[in-house]
């Protein structure tokens, strides 16, 4: 799987960090450093836009990403919905 | 999770190291040296201060005295005393109490300082002799101490970030450090360049005590503005090698000022430590 994350400091991202991971940005940046530190995979690739993310995620084989709903195109495969 | 003495060394010497690979306009690193110091005079204290400074038989005041102490044999100046007054707490806490989580156990070590503390830490000063360093009523590094050493900061804090970080808790490094160096290190993936963001962000939010015990709060304003358009740069770039030409007419300007953001450069190794202490802690 390859996940896309919003850019920090963006509305859906803050979102997408405590409705679905129960997680704040101190707390997902630290989770991500430690995994570095011992060489266990980096962060997911961070988009600049919900275009980005939609264009990532219809162009890349096993690419998932968020956004907000009312950006959702016809052929999206919706994993889930908050 | 216990970390041995000689792993904490070792992490620490490479948070010295990875402060002196990152460009820090205004202070040395290995793109630029200046103010009578060099690289060298960095990595040899370094590497003489962090026995003494992890030795688990020491206090707290003992590994800031003997860490100088070893310092001045080796370099005949001062290269560290904010390094190690930033490093000795946090290397006592994890001593200490190696089940708690880092920012907990350092509360409790600052909590707990003694006036033992406060006077090995005095002679540790007065040995450094660092530039434009005042008396305070109560507190003078020159006479014997009578306070505690937290208390002796708390008199010092509002002249020095270093002294502050004892009163606060280390919030400048944990609130806002870890976090931009976690940031940065997570989309760069190079721990100099999340060194870089750091250095520059404490600048662009907080006066450097350094400059403003030589030259007053003539120059904050200019610096602040300055590291403020570099943070910004840094903030909207995925190759910071981008800012390579912008960090050279910045060292460039403040060192024909004779500007030093020295106390800057020392949270920025302390944050680098806490982040590699709290890696460690959690691997």
């Amino acid at each position: 799987m390859k996940p896309a994350n919003a850019k920090i400091d963006t509305p859906e991202r803050n979102r997408f960090l405590t409705t679905f991971m129960n997680q704040d940005e101190e707390k997902y940046t630290g989770y991500w450093t430690v995994r570095r530190y011992i060489g266990k995979g980096t962060q997911p690739t961070e988009l600049n836009s919900q275009a980005e993310v939609i264009d990532y995620v219809q162009t890349t084989e096993g690419a998932v990403g968020y956004i907000d709903e009312i950006e959702l195109k016809v052929g999206m495969n919706v994993v889930g919905r908050k | 999770m216990n970390l041995t003495q000689d792993k904490l060394a070792a992490l620490y010497r490479e948070a010295c190291e990875v402060e002196l690979q990152a460009f820090k306009p205004g202070n040395v690193s290995i793109y630029s040296e200046g103010h009578n110091m060099t690289v060298e005079d960095f990595r040899r204290s370094a590497e003489v201060s962090a026995l003494p400074l992890c030795d688990v038989n020491y206090s707290l005041g003992e590994k800031i005295f003997y860490a100088i102490k070893a310092t001045r044999d080796a370099v005949g100046c001062n290269t560290n005393l904010g390094i190690i007054l930033l490093c000795a707490p946090l290397i006592q806490a994890v001593q200490t109490f190696p089940d708690l989580a880092l920012r907990v156990a350092l509360a409790n070590i600052l909590e707990n300082t003694t006036i033992n503390d406060a006077m090995w830490t005095f002679q540790a000063i007065s040995l450094a002799s660092p530039a434009g360093l005042g008396e305070v009523s109560n507190a003078d590094v020159n006479q014997n101490a009578t306070i505690t050493l937290q208390a002796a900061m708390q008199l010092a804090c509002d002249k020095d970030r270093v002294a502050l970080q004892y009163v606060t808790d280390y919030k400048d490094i944990f609130d806002l450090g870890v976090f931009r160096y976690n940031h940065a290190f997570n989309r760069w993936g190079e721990q100099s360049w999340a060194a870089v963001a750091v250095y520059a962000d404490l600048l662009s939010q907080f006066p450097d005590s350094h400059i403003e015990r030589k030259f007053g709060s003539r120059y904050s304003a200019r610096v602040a503005t300055m590291m403020g358009q570099l943070s910004d740069r840094l903030q909207n770039i995925d190759d910071p090698e981008q800012v390579k030409p912008l960090l050279h007419q910045m060292d460039s300007e403040l060192k024909s000022h004779g500007l030093n953001p020295g106390t800057s450069a020392d949270l920025t190794v302390a944050t680098v430590l806490t982040v590699f202490l709290e890696c460690s802690l959690c691997a």
